[in-house]
């Protein structure tokens, strides 16, 4: 990519992925927890 | 034939005969096919938010620009486009053309994401306005995705480009052409640390947006460059998932900064309660401008000076294709939403016609001055209420007004004409009325008459008086020039 990534900007870029990484791997370990509650069968978790 | 666009690795844009190309360098030719064999690009194309692009069975039958010659290999796609009505430039819009801009941006990156392609540059010189309406032109900026990219890389040069000169208009008051023609990639974080005070350094928008990319990029002097590769996700879902959030950001950012809480400017006001005609004379006015359009039907119109633009609208509804300017951005704002929202063909822009943009870019060649753009580039010019401001306010001569006129039109004019006696003259020449004394009726017509011949005309008060002018045969006014 020959656009200028900016300094700061990416930076920050990285730091909201980094932070929705872990809310997006929260997220699915909270509703594979839930999950498995529901339904008391480990295998309904996808 | 001439090149431009150079920035971009994969391809060039370049004009030949009137037409517009695109070569596609062999690299990149898979992704381009890619892209417009998708319904993604067929759907926005017949939406009219892409521009209409067909790939040229035969890359060679096309004449190269100089630069260019001699590169074109096996593997080359040459594209064509069809041209945009009226060339226009960022600097030539107003905070919200600006906005709609950028959203057409986000909307093409968050679908090309959605459809496996990712918008690889974010710059407002991707976009045109066709009539209101913004185009998508660079349809070289799709590329294919991996699927685990969690970075979106134009991030920042979004950011420089369409939201921080929103916010520098919305919290500074600066006007996009005082940013956009000196910046051509935007401002950086630091520019815009130094128009802001210091308790608004720590309040949203300001604190996420500039306050901490400035603070971050102070503590990355060694500038590695590692630190700058694109990161990758686990798993494909987990991509989408950030990079959706990220766009959503990017939306909320932009509809911050361009929600504009202005003071109306004394211009824009100007057709509702500023301008000095009695109801009748205003009414005989619009009554006169409406039977020249009916009568002479141009297919383009320029109406330089068309403030909120009543008689640009006038035009449009007759089946002229209109580009409106006016120095006020305010006013020109409010034409583009009346425009929009009328379905109207107008291109509305912020031009000064005292002072009208250059040619700027690399060599003064990337975007064309605007009279080099205007000139015999339309059937008719519109110059309603604005003669007294050229007199007055730039000191231009009567002569050289209607000199530029006769450059611009192919064919009519509908001019103006108020004398020195008029209130409205005298109010904005406050108090030098004498540097007007040549200013007469009779003046206005010997000078008109060295190009053009006065088809007809009225007398709206007793102190103006609009002239429809038919321009002579090119040679007359060459040589009378």
């Amino acid at each position: 990519v020959y656009t200028d990534p900016g300094s700061g900007l990416f930076f920050i870029q990285v730091i909201i992925a980094a932070v929705l990484t872990v809310a997006y791997r929260f997220r699915r370990l909270l509703a594979a927890r839930l999950g498995i509650r529901r339904s008391g069968n480990p295998s309904c978790e996808s | 034939v001439g090149l431009h666009s150079f920035r971009d690795p994969d391809g060039y844009v370049f004009e030949s005969q009137g037409r517009i190309f695109r070569c596609v360098l062999p690299h990149a030719a898979d992704d381009l096919r890619a892209f417009l064999g998708s319904s993604l690009a067929a759907q926005w194309m017949a939406e009219g938010k892409l521009v209409h692009t067909r790939i040229l069975q035969n890359p060679f039958e096309v004449e190269l620009p100089a630069e260019c010659q001699g590169r074109l290999t096996t593997g080359t796609v040459m594209l064509e486009h069809t041209p945009i009505v009226f060339r226009n430039y960022p600097y030539e819009w107003t905070p919200e053309m600006l906005c709609s801009a950028a959203t057409l941006t986000l909307e093409s990156a968050l679908a090309a994401m959605r459809a496996g392609f990712v918008l690889k540059d974010a710059t407002p010189y991707n976009v045109m306005f066709d009539g209101a309406k913004p185009v998508f032109l660079d349809v070289l900026s799709f590329r294919r995705r991996d699927p685990l990219e969690s970075i979106w890389q134009p991030y920042a040069q979004f950011m420089r480009t369409f939201v921080y000169p929103l916010m520098a208009c919305r919290y500074f008051g600066l006007r996009l052409d005082e940013i956009l023609l000196t910046h051509r990639d935007g401002l950086e974080p630091d520019r815009l640390l130094a128009l802001c005070p210091s308790y608004r350094l720590l309040l949203p928008p300001f604190l996420s947006s500039v306050t901490i990319p400035f603070l971050l990029a102070r503590g990355d002097r060694q500038g590695a460059a590692d630190a700058y590769r694109v990161r990758h996700a686990h798993e494909a879902g987990e991509a989408s998932f950030i990079l959706e959030r990220l766009f959503a950001r990017a939306m909320r950012l932009l509809r911050r900064a361009s929600t504009v809480r202005r003071r109306r400017t004394t211009t824009s006001q100007y057709m509702e309660s500023g301008h000095p005609y009695a109801p009748g004379e205003f009414a005989e006015k619009e009554r006169f401008v409406a039977a020249a359009f009916q009568r002479w039907s141009p297919k383009s119109v320029l109406d330089i000076g068309c403030n909120t633009g009543r008689f640009s609208l006038l035009a449009a509804r007759t089946g002229a294709q209109v580009v409106a300017i006016d120095h006020d951005a305010d006013a020109v704002s409010e034409l583009w939403k009346s425009a929009g929202e009328a379905n109207s063909d107008i291109l509305p822009l912020v031009v000064d016609i005292g002072r009208p943009p250059g040619a700027c870019g690399w060599q003064n060649s990337e975007c064309t001055a605007f009279l080099d753009r205007a000139r015999a580039g339309f059937e008719c010019v519109l110059m309603l209420a604005l003669i007294h401001h050229l007199l007055v306010n730039e000191r231009v001569p009567l002569a050289t007004i209607l000199q530029l006129i006769a450059e611009l039109t192919t064919g009519l004019a509908i001019v103006e004409y108020i004398d020195p006696g008029d209130s409205h003259f005298q109010r904005i020449a406050r108090g030098r009325i004498a540097l007007h004394r040549d200013v007469t009726p009779k003046a206005f017509e010997d000078a008109a008459c060295l190009w053009f011949h006065i088809l007809d005309s009225g007398e709206i008060s007793p102190t103006r008086r609009i002239y429809v002018l038919q321009k002579k045969e090119t040679e007359t006014w060459r040589a009378a020039s």
